[in-house]
């Protein structure tokens, strides 16, 4: 176990510039190598995945490194975000290609910590009319407002589009997801056939989530839909919100968003978001510097009333 | 009687074979019961008449007595010698194979040291010791030069094929240090190496040099001065190591026992009987009939292999029960531990050291055995003394670990190999992140890191190669001489297959669920994207109008529009990530409108040119265009032109709003 968050950060660095070398491999070994660094690869590989370096494809066992980009982040036009795959040398590449073309630019050699909780964030100084020449040079892709493309790309969450008609087998352990707080109640006595969000334990997969309703029953494509997708009192809060004045995204703990509406909202900033504890087991995750109009295609995706915020 | 020309064909066929395993290579003239048995066999002998009718054709051809002793045999070496080229087989080959297998006899025992070689050659020849200088008569002749000629021979008229004869410069002792030289082995330290070859079974069934793995084996000390020193002789490891070999084929399964004797290998049988259990031993050693007695001092009368003999069940009462062999210093030790597993065979339920998946048979005393499964229907009830217990058909899980052979037993040795680190595959590792060095061998291994001493290597245990950190290049570990491991620390990997793994969110089937490899998308459709990255989305996006100065700006919009802005205060995310500076530029909305920006700067005021377009005059323009007319302006070669048209358009119409 790693002792300090320096280390964490050293490691979290030392895990992306790992995986930018190797370009893609197997998630076994991605696996290892985060217990070689002392990181939990399930967190490891959200926040990889949800910062834009690493795609991985749980099922077919592959994880391959993004292509390196650079990006701008909404309302710091001084600053460009770097993405992607962080082989070694590209930052010095990105250097002599600002210092040869004579460009508005400078890079910096760190990036900035993230509290040991992820890569660092590599925002580079610059004026952005001369970031295609800078990215071209460089040999890297330019794709300004990255967020906003990949925010127009979110399809409406609906349970009949994350889910496919499955029943599951009732032999493997499951349990009931509270409505209101999204805990998977493994205390609760429900009858299997029960209307609601049901998690199961299977061999396959540990955290299926199931969505039943009437003699309809879905498993959902991804767990984390389940919150977004499940009948909820009309009195229940819903499970994210958003405060215009300080462009923070709030997501429930118990309901994070999903893998790519998460990317949206850490591509606003090259942010992991900031967790808020209230208690062990209870917390909130803020999304920094995320623009209204981004949080509003979130919401609208995930079929959350923006209305309070429009 | 059989001839002694017979003798030494079956012996060369045997003890110097041809072929291209022993061309040019280093021999010896390792003559043992085994290889006496061997010949005996080529010549129709049984291997229990072996010995003595060797011994008795020695006797008879070289007319050998306490008072000749083998001076023929000698005279025959200085014939040979001098015989014109080719030359046969040398006549006195079985003669001096005898001389090799006196020194294959010596043992520890009540009677002879190990070097007490000249009565075991005695005892061979059926002699007496001869009173004076030497014990036998044309001893020294026949050793000096037997074996000079003897590789003369294999090297003139054989030209190496069977080998180059290896014989030592300076003996020692003098004269009977060359026979002694040629066994490397000595019954001694075959009875040593029965646990050797137990503990290392994995690795010799692996192929590993049986001389390497000897040299670290912790019970090496206790071999003979001769095989000691034999094993760490670059000259003699070669023969060393052919001699392991063979000695571990005839390998019977015995070991010496912690009280120096050897304890020959046997294995229980159970006979079921309706209420009754039997013991029956089987001893693979013995080919004649042996009487042998238990603590209790009963008599057992053991039978030649592959027969077995019936033993006293009260021999389960003792804690480890030994026969002593009548006659004989080797004792049989039935049966060891608490617990003896049985599986059905050919003879019955027949002893196995380990259970792999079948059921087996439990014969024990083990008390968390007998609370598990004494009141089950699998007990097998038969007189049996307390505390044992006979249990039928327990499945491999039921029973104690080490009672089971697992993947990890069963598997082959892997050796020495590189585990952990960041490797970039290649053999390559990440320059900061070496990988470590593991190996499976039984014993602790010298380690060499690029040449260089690195202590020992503990079996099972990694060791750090954290010196190598950051050291780019190519390194090699060897292990105990056993493995080379080469690899390289880099700075770069491959870097192949990025952008390999992707998103399509608009496609039906495969946008929920996340990313997918390129081998399996299929037929995917609608935007990729992969990390930030998206392919085959419309992109709006225009490069911002930013400025860098850090006062207030009037902003005057194409339109007429004119808007007041300040620098923005840095995002509190900036700030608290150590980038409160980071905003050393910031946005002017609306940018492509954007006409003049005037900045109120009190030590530089200025106007800067933005697009140069016809702006609208509204009052709110004509006000900042009268405002800021005589200060400097920015911006192309036409700019200062165009500022001064709007100041005075501004002029204008405001003397023509006084004069209306």
């Amino acid at each position: 176990m790693l002792g300090s968050s320096l280390e964490e950060q050293k490691a979290h660095d030392t895990l992306l510039a790992w995986c930018s070398e190797v370009g893609s491999g197997e998630t076994a070994s991605f696996l290892a190598s985060c217990r070689e660094l002392g990181l939990d690869p399930w967190s490891a590989s959200r926040d990889l995945s949800q910062l834009g370096h690493l795609e991985f494809d749980w099922h077919g066992g592959r994880f391959a490194a993004a292509p390196p980009l650079l990006t701008t982040v909404p309302g710091v036009p001084s600053r460009l975000l770097l993405c992607g795959a962080r082989p070694h040398g590209l930052l010095e590449r990105l250097h002599d290609a600002a210092e040869e073309g004579e460009l508005d630019v400078i890079v910096a050699g760190a990036g900035a910590h993230q509290f040991g909780t992820g890569p660092s964030t590599v925002l580079i100084e610059g004026d952005p009319a001369d970031a295609p020449a800078l990215c071209e040079a460089s040999g890297i892709r330019w794709e300004p407002a990255a967020h906003r493309r990949l925010a127009s790309l979110l399809a409406e969450v609906t349970s009949s589009g994350v889910g496919e008609s499955e029943l599951p087998d009732t032999r493997f352990p499951h349990a009931p997801v509270d409505p209101l707080s999204f805990e998977v109640r493994w205390d609760w006595d429900w009858d299997d056939g029960r209307e609601g969000l049901w998690r199961y334990r299977t061999y396959a997969d540990p955290r299926v989530a199931y969505l039943r309703s009437g003699a309809e029953c879905l498993r959902l494509a991804e767990v984390e839909y389940g919150p977004y997708v499940m009948d909820r009192p009309a009195y229940a809060d819903p499970p994210i919100s958003y405060r215009p004045s300080a462009r923070v995204l709030v997501v429930e703990g118990k309901a994070p968003l999903p893998d790519l509406h998460a990317r949206v909202a850490c591509l606003c900033s090259g942010r992991v978001p900031l967790r808020q504890y209230f208690a062990v087991d209870t917390f909130e995750d803020h999304y920094v510097n995320v623009d209204s109009e981004t949080a509003r295609r979130i919401f609208e995706s995930l079929g959350v009333d923006w209305g309070p915020y429009g | 009687m059989t001839s002694i020309r017979a003798w030494n064909e079956a012996l060369l066929s045997v003890l110097l074979p041809s072929g291209p395993e022993t061309a040019a290579r280093m021999t010896l003239l390792s003559c043992d019961e085994k290889a006496v048995e061997a010949a005996a066999a080529s010549l129709e002998i049984g291997p229990e008449d072996a010995l003595a009718e060797f011994a008795a054709s020695l006797r008879k051809h070289y007319a050998i007595t306490t008072g000749r002793g083998v001076k023929d045999a000698a005279k025959e070496v200085g014939e040979f010698e001098r015989a014109s080229r080719p030359r046969p087989i040398p006549p006195f080959l079985a003669v001096l194979a005898a001389t090799v297998l006196a020194a294959s006899r010596m043992n520890q025992d009540e009677r002879l040291s190990t070097l007490a070689y000249y009565q075991r050659l005695l005892d061979l020849l059926g002699v007496e010791a001869r009173q004076g200088s030497s014990p036998l008569l044309g001893f020294r002749e026949l050793v000096q030069g037997g074996f000079t000629a003897l590789a003369a021979w294999l090297e003139e008229e054989e030209s190496g094929r069977r080998g180059e004869l290896f014989i030592p410069e300076s003996p020692s002792p003098s004269i009977i240090g060359t026979p002694i030289s040629q066994t490397p082995l000595r019954d001694r330290d075959r009875a040593v190496l029965g646990g050797f070859f137990g503990a290392c079974e994995r690795q010799l069934a692996a192929g590993f040099d049986p001389v390497l793995l000897l040299r670290r084996w912790s019970g090496r000390s206790r071999l003979t001065n001769n095989a000691y020193d034999a094993l760490f002789d670059p000259d003699r490891c070669e023969s060393m190591g052919a001699a392991l070999r063979n000695s571990r084929a005839a390998w019977d399964g015995s070991f010496l026992g912690e009280d120096g004797r050897l304890r020959l290998a046997a294995s229980l049988r159970l006979l079921i009987a309706p209420g009754r259990v039997s013991l029956r031993l089987v001893v693979p050693y013995l080919t004649q009939p042996q009487s042998a007695y238990t603590a209790e001092h009963h008599k057992v009368e053991l039978r030649p292999y592959p027969d077995s003999a019936g033993l006293p069940t009260g021999i389960l009462s003792e804690q480890e029960p030994l026969l002593e062999l009548e006659g004989r210093r080797e004792t049989i030790a039935p049966f060891k531990g608490d617990t003896l597993l049985f599986e059905l065979g050919s003879g019955g339920l027949e002893q196995v050291p380990a259970v792999r998946s079948n059921p087996v048979w439990v014969l024990t005393r083990d008390p968390e055995l007998l609370d598990a499964h004494s009141q089950s229907a699998r007990h097998y009830r038969a007189t049996l003394p307390e505390p044992w217990a006979l249990f039928a058909d327990l499945d491999p899980d039921e029973l104690p670990a080490w009672s089971r052979v697992t993947e990890e037993a069963g598997a082959s040795v892997r050796g020495a190999e590189l585990v952990g680190g960041l490797a970039l595959g290649d053999g390559a590792w990440l320059s900061d992140h070496p990988p470590r060095v593991i190996c499976d061998l039984p014993e602790p291994a010298p380690l060499l890191v690029d040449g260089s001493d690195h202590g020992y290597l503990d079996p099972g245990e990694p060791l750090e190669l954290e010196d190598l950190a950051g050291r780019a290049g190519i390194h090699t570990v060897e292990v105990a001489g056993l493995f080379r491991l080469d690899f390289e620390l880099r700075e770069e990997g491959l870097r192949e297959g990025i952008g390999g793994v992707s998103r399509y969110p608009k496609d039906p089937r495969l946008g929920p669920g996340g990313a997918i490899s390129e081998a399996r998308d299929g037929e995917a459709s609608g935007p990729r994207v992969a990390g930030a990255a998206s392919f085959g989305v419309e992109s709006e996006w225009r490069v911002p109008l930013t400025v860098t100065f850090n006062a207030t700006a009037h902003v005057i919009y194409g339109d007429g529009r004119v808007a007041v802005l300040s620098p923005p205060e840095p995002p509190v995310w900036l700030t608290q990530v150590g980038l409160p500076e980071a905003l050393t530029r910031w946005e002017i909305p609306d940018g492509e409108s954007v006409a003049w920006i005037c900045v109120v700067s009190d030590p530089h005021p200025r106007v800067i040119a933005c697009e140069p377009v016809e702006v609208t005059a509204s009052e709110e323009v004509l006000e900042l265009a009268e405002w800021f007319a005589g200060e400097p302006v920015v911006g192309d070669e036409e700019a200062e032109a165009r500022w001064r048209a709007l100041v005075e358009r501004a002029s204008s119409l405001r003397e023509a709003i006084g004069a209306g």
